[in-house]
């Protein structure tokens, strides 16, 4: 595109821009006339974008210049000092000047002068900071992110203020550009991984991300897989804590979920809880978890091989009390156990979309109305109903949702391969998983591995949370 | 990815070819056999669960329980005759195996349990008991909504209250003893008075029937074991009755000697004990002496008993229950090699040396000092 050049005169300027946005009817032209030097300055931003208050007092500023006698000053110099607190760049092309008015700059042209200058009086539309609604703990910092990257990146400097924390950004996109925030320590982070990121983000610039949800799925290793590779968080302490341990945090103006990189499974199941209460306590809740992952994947599964092809290794009143149960069941337990855990995904389902009081009533509807008629009705055993029950509990213990939501997956794989081979199927289905998460890598450093590799954290972590030692400086 | 859904088909080729509901399977709990009318014939009677049902209300006075009978020549053909009156019949849940005495008598013992054993559903930790009266009216006697097979599973559990039961026989057991030495006591179950009943034993050498035992001989060969767990003691002293119990097992040894092809076995157990009931008036179980003279007289009727037995055992029955082979089978393992054959002449002419010592560690929260 050819540039041209700014008029001097201002009323051709005005023109001249007033032609270049026709179309733009939110795009505001303000004039302001400055006594001292009898001269005019013609403000241009869009409406929805303008500080107001804070525009107000530079054009208070501007209209009460009076030249002092002994000193006197150039218009120049008078418009730059009134305007330094927010002065960001001077243009002197109208492509220029097209392009920063939609990035929510101000314009300011004075008569006579043929360069403009960009003033950052932009006022950024952001929700206050609020507990995470994802990832609640019960003790620990209730501060999560919000839209602004601004303010994120704010939040974290505020609680780290050690100069090798890297804030690297770059913009993104081609329709909207974003900016997107690469956040590291350094000497923490291997020279490696920043590499690598760096990599894989330069792949998908051209990428238009409304979450950094678009950006995991485009830069983690491979799709095929129903786990996610790269951990998010709408906690601080969170993020920040990852960066301790070298890993890389990725942001994106717009979107409240930080992406931490690399990621291992053991992660996704630890919660900030952990390390905020005891040891014991935290320990406790750690192996709970590992548990619950296990039963909501297998619990259904075991209870169709136990009761259609393995019963003799029921203990024998247990054997009888589900025959009991199981009499006047006109389906097969695995058709009994897809139609609940079905229904019961779906009630989730629903009840995630709908407004919040209607919600609550979904809720009722399922679990009392579905799951005690379906059982008077001899449409599902009352067994099946609190095993899924148990295993839709359990589901919910997972700390990272999205992690969760692989695990409610796999149950419907487990139940299949239960319903095909017994408990041979479900010790397989077991195997294929463990294979699968064993090949697994994230960022090349492989998902499963039982321990945090890069902090000096040992396997120990994994499992249990034992006793904090006193520490050195983490840097060095 | 046209691969992994490839894949992913094959288990669907094999269908669910294993598949059996629980509710469309027979629960066996307990098997009986017993003679059949028919000439050569055996006869099973299986004792099979029946789901409760959903509404109890409405079916409370139900059985719990169905028994099939049927006679066959083989056992596993009788199974398979049952078929015809019930669902498949799955043996995982068997808990007892009771044989008719007439049957012990007729056919060996390792040919009865044989299919149990081969079988590897029934389950080697199924007990065997042995019933005088026909097993099938044994596995229909019990008491309202109770399952006859769990009465008896249940009550040899009292082991370790009592010492006139005998250490449960797991089919496993009897299958080993049958394959080595071939002498054991087996657990009698009788009725008596309505009700079931663990009552008397019988002494199976080479997998026949050679004998009948009492209540009385349980307990003493039990003593001579060593393998009482608990029970009463129960002797005079002062002429007044009193009872000991059996508190803890502190040591059991057994030293078997050879002198030629005579053998010397001397047994010494070592028990605690607690004094409790004790009928005569001036009791002073304060002091030492008191105790220890209880304890004396308490150990004189245990070798009464037991002296009995091995009586019983060397001139009646001729043969080692006991299990004292595996001692010598250890300690003289060259000599077991060669006359293992003559194991119940042996043990038959061997002397038997048997101590107790027992020790009154307890008298329980009453005493007096008079």
């Amino acid at each position: 595109m050819e540039s041209t050049f700014l008029h001097m005169n201002l009323d051709q300027s005005q023109e001249r821009l007033k032609s270049i946005l026709d179309m733009q009817d939110d795009v505001v032209f303000k004039e302001v006339y400055i006594p001292g030097y009898d001269r005019s300055g013609l403000f241009v931003f869009v409406n929805g974008t303008m500080d107001y208050p804070a525009f107000n007092e530079i054009v208070l500023d501007l209209s009460a210049a009076q030249v002092k006698t002994g000193h006197p000053i150039s218009i120049e110099q008078l418009v730059n000092s009134k305007i330094c607190s927010v002065k960001e760049e001077e243009i002197n092309t109208y492509e220029k000047a097209n392009e920063q008015i939609f990035d929510g700059k101000t314009l300011l042209f004075i008569d006579g002068m043929s360069t403009g200058y960009v003033l950052n009086l932009e006022r950024e539309k952001t929700r206050n900071f609020a507990e995470p609604t994802t990832e609640r703990v019960v003790r620990g910092p209730k501060m999560g992110f919000i839209e602004s990257l601004k303010e994120n990146i704010g939040l974290i400097r505020q609680y780290s203020s050690h100069p090798k924390l890297i804030v690297k950004q770059q913009k993104v996109g081609t329709l909207e550009k974003r900016e997107l925030a690469l956040i590291y320590y350094e000497g923490k982070a291997s020279e490696r991984l920043i590499k690598e990121v760096n990599e894989r983000i330069d792949g998908v610039k051209e990428t238009d991300f409304q979450d950094t949800g678009m950006l995991e799925e485009l830069i983690e290793d491979t799709s095929f897989s129903p786990f996610p590779q790269i951990q998010n968080t709408e906690r601080p302490d969170k993020v920040l804590s990852a960066l301790q341990e070298g890993r890389v945090v990725i942001m994106i103006e717009g979107s409240p979920f930080a992406l931490m990189a690399p990621t291992t499974m053991t992660m996704l199941l630890q919660s900030p809880d952990d390390y905020y209460e005891r040891w014991v306590a935290g320990s406790f809740l750690r192996i709970l978890r590992y548990f619950s992952l296990f039963v909501t994947v297998f619990l259904s599964g075991i209870y169709i091989s136990l009761v259609s092809f393995n019963p003799g290794l029921l203990p024998t009143e247990l054997a009888m009390t589900i025959a009991g149960t199981r009499e006047n069941v006109p389906f097969p337990p695995f058709v009994e156990a897809i139609i609940m855990e079905l229904t019961i995904e779906l009630l989730r389902e629903a009840g995630i979309r709908l407004p919040a009081p209607i919600g609550q009533t979904v809720g009722l509807v399922g679990g009392v109305i579905i799951g005690q008629a379906a059982v008077q009705a001899n449409i599902v055993s009352s067994l099946m109903v609190i095993i899924v029950a148990i295993t839709t509990i359990t589901s919910f213990t997972v700390p990272q949702y999205s992690f969760g939501l692989a695990f409610r997956a796999l149950r419907f794989g487990a139940m299949i391969f239960s319903a095909v081979l017994g408990l041979y199927g479900t010790t397989l289905f077991f195997i294929l998983v463990i294979n699968h998460l064993s090949k697994l890598t994230s960022f090349q450093e492989p998902y499963f591995q039982p321990m945090d590799f890069i902090g000096g954290k040992t396997w120990k972590d994994a499992f249990i949370r034992l006793p904090k030692r006193k520490k050195g400086g983490r840097l060095s | 990815m046209k691969r992994l859904w490839m894949l992913l088909l094959i288990p669907l080729l094999s269908g669910c070819w294993d598949s059996e509901n629980i509710e469309e399977l027979s629960l066996v709990v307990g098997v009986g056999i017993d003679l059949s009318k028919n000439k050569n014939e055996i006869m099973l009677t299986q004792q099979i669960l029946v789901p409760p049902g959903y509404s109890l209300q409405e079916n409370q006075a139900k059985l719990k329980y169905k028994n099939v009978t049927v006679s066959a020549k083989t056992l596993h053909e009788a199974i398979r005759d049952s078929l015809l009156l019930t669902n498949t019949v799955l043996t995982n849940h068997q808990r007892i195996l009771l044989i008719n005495e007439e049957v012990l008598r007729k056919i060996p013992m390792e040919a009865i349990i044989n299919q149990s054993i081969r079988d590897n559903n029934t389950r080697r930790s199924c007990f065997v008991f042995l019933t005088k009266r026909p097993t099938k009216d044994i596995l229909e006697r019990a008491d309202d909504g109770e399952i006859p097979s769990n009465v008896i599973y249940e009550l040899k559990d009292n082991v370790k209250r009592t010492n006139k039961i005998l250490p449960p026989l797991t089919l496993g057991q009897a299958s080993s003893s049958l394959q080595s030495d071939g002498s054991f006591a087996i657990q009698a179950v009788e009725i008596k008075g309505g009700k079931l009943i663990l009552q008397g034993a019988g002494v199976i050498n080479n997998s026949k029937l050679v004998g009948l035992m009492n209540n009385k001989d349980i307990e003493s060969l039990n003593w001579l074991n060593g393998s009482v767990k608990g029970g009463i003691i129960e002797t005079t002293h002062h002429g007044t009755p009193f009872s000991v119990e059996v508190d803890k097992r502190k040591r059991r040894k057994i030293v078997t000697e050879l002198h030629g092809n005579h053998l010397t076995i001397d047994i010494s157990v070592g028990y605690t004990a607690r004094l409790s009931e004790d009928w005569y008036g001036k009791e002073n179980s304060y002091k030492e002496s008191y105790l220890k003279e209880a304890e004396r007289d308490a150990e004189d009727k245990v070798k009464q008993d037991v002296e009995k037995i091995v009586g019983k055992l060397q001139h009646q029955y001729k043969t080692g229950v006991a299990g004292l082979f595996r001692y010598v089978q250890n300690q003289h393992p060259k000599f077991w090699e060669e006359d293992k054959e003559k194991w119940d002449e042996i043990f038959s002419d061997a002397d038997i040396n048997y101590h107790i010592d027992l020790e009154i560690i307890d008298f329980g929260s009453k005493g007096g000092i008079k």
